[in-house]
């Protein structure tokens, strides 16, 4: 496995938000988070790449327990892994380009092949000649496109995304899930997606996992998911309400 | 109750901010010693505080030492003590005005921007993509701000007292009559090298608390729009008042350490 989530918890004030969460991850595989909004499934992302500790329970990345790490120990280890978060988090100091080499320059690569790496991505993310831009001047496709680019230049073995279709148009968003399962297939990378967009589950999941209420609910494949008969996991694939909200029609 | 309630969560909350701005001064050392120097992002901070910054200290210092040296030269002029004016205006410059009054202009200029900066970043999940990328914030973000107000700040503080003294001597010269050769040279006099030296101390001393005050601030800011402002104007009166009173303490145990 690559990635082994085991028994973890988190309180984020005075909510607990994860109650045990326990999930594993294979080599290449692509793998969907599911849950409400509020479910703690952004939470798990940043559990995972160590951006916040968990209150108990362990986070194994191979043969690696995450939790214990400081931000120096979890660097060579972060440099395996890729975050597009949800609404980019671009520089806004520094252009596109300028976005995008950013980690091969932290590597202090040679700037010809780096510049030559970053023309290559953002072509291949239909980001050319738009180089220049600044990220205030980018719609949210491109820049999500433009996080993408960022996350994977560097080729790593794990990408997280945190709703990457969130906020965009439906040409947008298949746009963005066609990407990410052509990177998997591209570069192997495991690749583990939150989202709460159905849609995209059919098309990029190969497994999903469905977190309610803390913990993981259920985990198959998204044939089975989507023809759950379990009450909760029908209600959330279906958009059932048990109780009409207060004030509706 | 409520009285108590209140007092001691200011008490707990000065105690958090101090821990806080102690914590991350240990980090900033560390760091500068323990990653590579970034001498682009460095250089970009002397620009931004340095040369930046010189339009307002000009004005700060040319205003202030030209309605001092009037002041002064007004009341002492009545009892025949002119020659007296522009000592005095140089030691006050170069001790207290211009290290004070410089620091608060930069306070409200850098510190609030670095706040503000910061939030924003904290807020947009900027700093959060940098720990990602597996770059450690304090040292792409902090250290060179550092470092930046270390090195631009004492340069500052000299243009700030400099062009005090220099309109105060103007006005009192020009506009006042005060005789110049004896105008000068008591001031030459009675300013010391010791003078000029507690202003430069000083100058490091308010750099290191605005700016780590004004990061930290950033750093610690509420992921809102209201929590980046608050951050920016907490920056700015937080290091205003911590330079106010610690000037008073560092001043007093300067002439101590130096009488002696």
């Amino acid at each position: 496995m690559v990635l082994r989530l085991v028994e973890v918890t988190k309180t984020l004030g005075t909510q607990q938000v994860l109650e045990g969460v326990n999930l594993e991850v294979a080599p290449r595989e692509r793998l969907c988070v599911v849950g409400r909004s509020g479910a703690g499934k952004s939470v798990l992302l940043r559990l995972i790449l160590g951006l916040i500790k968990p209150d108990s329970g362990e986070i194994w990345y191979g043969e690696t327990n995450l939790v214990p790490l400081t931000d120096r120990e979890l660097a060579p280890l972060r440099r395996e892994m890729g975050m597009v978060f949800q609404n980019g988090a671009l520089f806004d100091f520094m252009n596109v380009e300028d976005n995008v080499a950013f980690v091969l320059r932290e590597r202090r690569r040679p700037e010809s092949e780096i510049r030559q790496q970053v023309l290559r991505i953002l072509e291949r993310l239909f980001l050319k000649g738009h180089e220049k831009k600044m990220p205030a001047e980018l719609s949210g496709g491109m820049r999500k496109r433009v996080a993408l680019a960022r996350a994977i230049i560097s080729r790593p073995k794990l990408i997280l995304y945190d709703e990457p279709t969130a906020g965009l148009d439906p040409i947008g968003s298949t746009e963005i899930t066609d990407l990410i399962r052509c990177l998997n297939e591209e570069f192997g990378a495991t690749t583990i997606v939150v989202t709460h967009d159905m849609r995209s589950v059919e098309q990029i999941a190969q497994q999903v996992a469905f977190l309610h209420a803390g913990r993981i609910y259920k985990v198959g494949s998204p044939e089975q998911f989507l023809s759950s008969e379990e009450p909760v996991v029908k209600a959330f694939v279906h958009g059932l309400v048990e109780e009409p909200a207060v004030g509706a029609c | 109750m409520k009285f108590l309630r209140h007092f001691g969560s200011g008490w707990s909350g000065l105690l958090e901010a101090t821990g806080a701005f102690y914590f991350l001064f240990a980090d900033v050392i560390h760091s500068i010693f323990r990653y590579r120097f970034r001498w682009e992002l460095f250089l970009e901070q002397v620009v931004r505080i340095g040369m930046r910054s010189q339009g307002i200290v000009l004005i700060t210092g040319a205003f202030t030492g030209a309605v001092f040296a009037a002041q002064t030269q007004f009341r002492f002029g009545k009892f025949g003590m002119s020659s007296a004016t522009g000592p005095v205006v140089s030691i006050a410059m170069l001790r207290e005005l211009g290290p004070v009054l410089c620091a608060l202009m930069l306070s409200g200029r850098v510190g609030s921007a670095m706040a503000a900066e910061l939030s924003t970043m904290r807020v947009t999940e900027q700093i959060d993509a940098l720990r990602a990328l597996a770059v450690y914030p304090t040292q792409y973000l902090i250290v060179p701000r550092f470092l930046g107000m270390l090195v631009s700040m004492p340069f500052l503080v000299a243009l700030t007292s400099g062009t005090g003294i220099l309109c105060g001597y103007i006005v009192s010269v020009l506009l006042l009559g005060v005789d110049p050769t004896f105008y000068w040279d008591n001031t030459v006099k009675f300013t010391g090298a010791k003078d000029i030296w507690m202003g430069e101390i000083k100058a490091l001393f308010f750099a290191v608390i605005i700016v780590l005050i004004s990061c930290q601030r950033g750093l610690r800011c509420r992921l809102s729009a209201e929590g980046v402002g608050i951050a920016a104007t907490e920056a700015m009166v937080f290091s205003s008042i911590t330079v106010l009173i610690s000037n008073f303490f560092f001043s007093f145990l300067m002439n101590l350490i130096l009488s002696s």
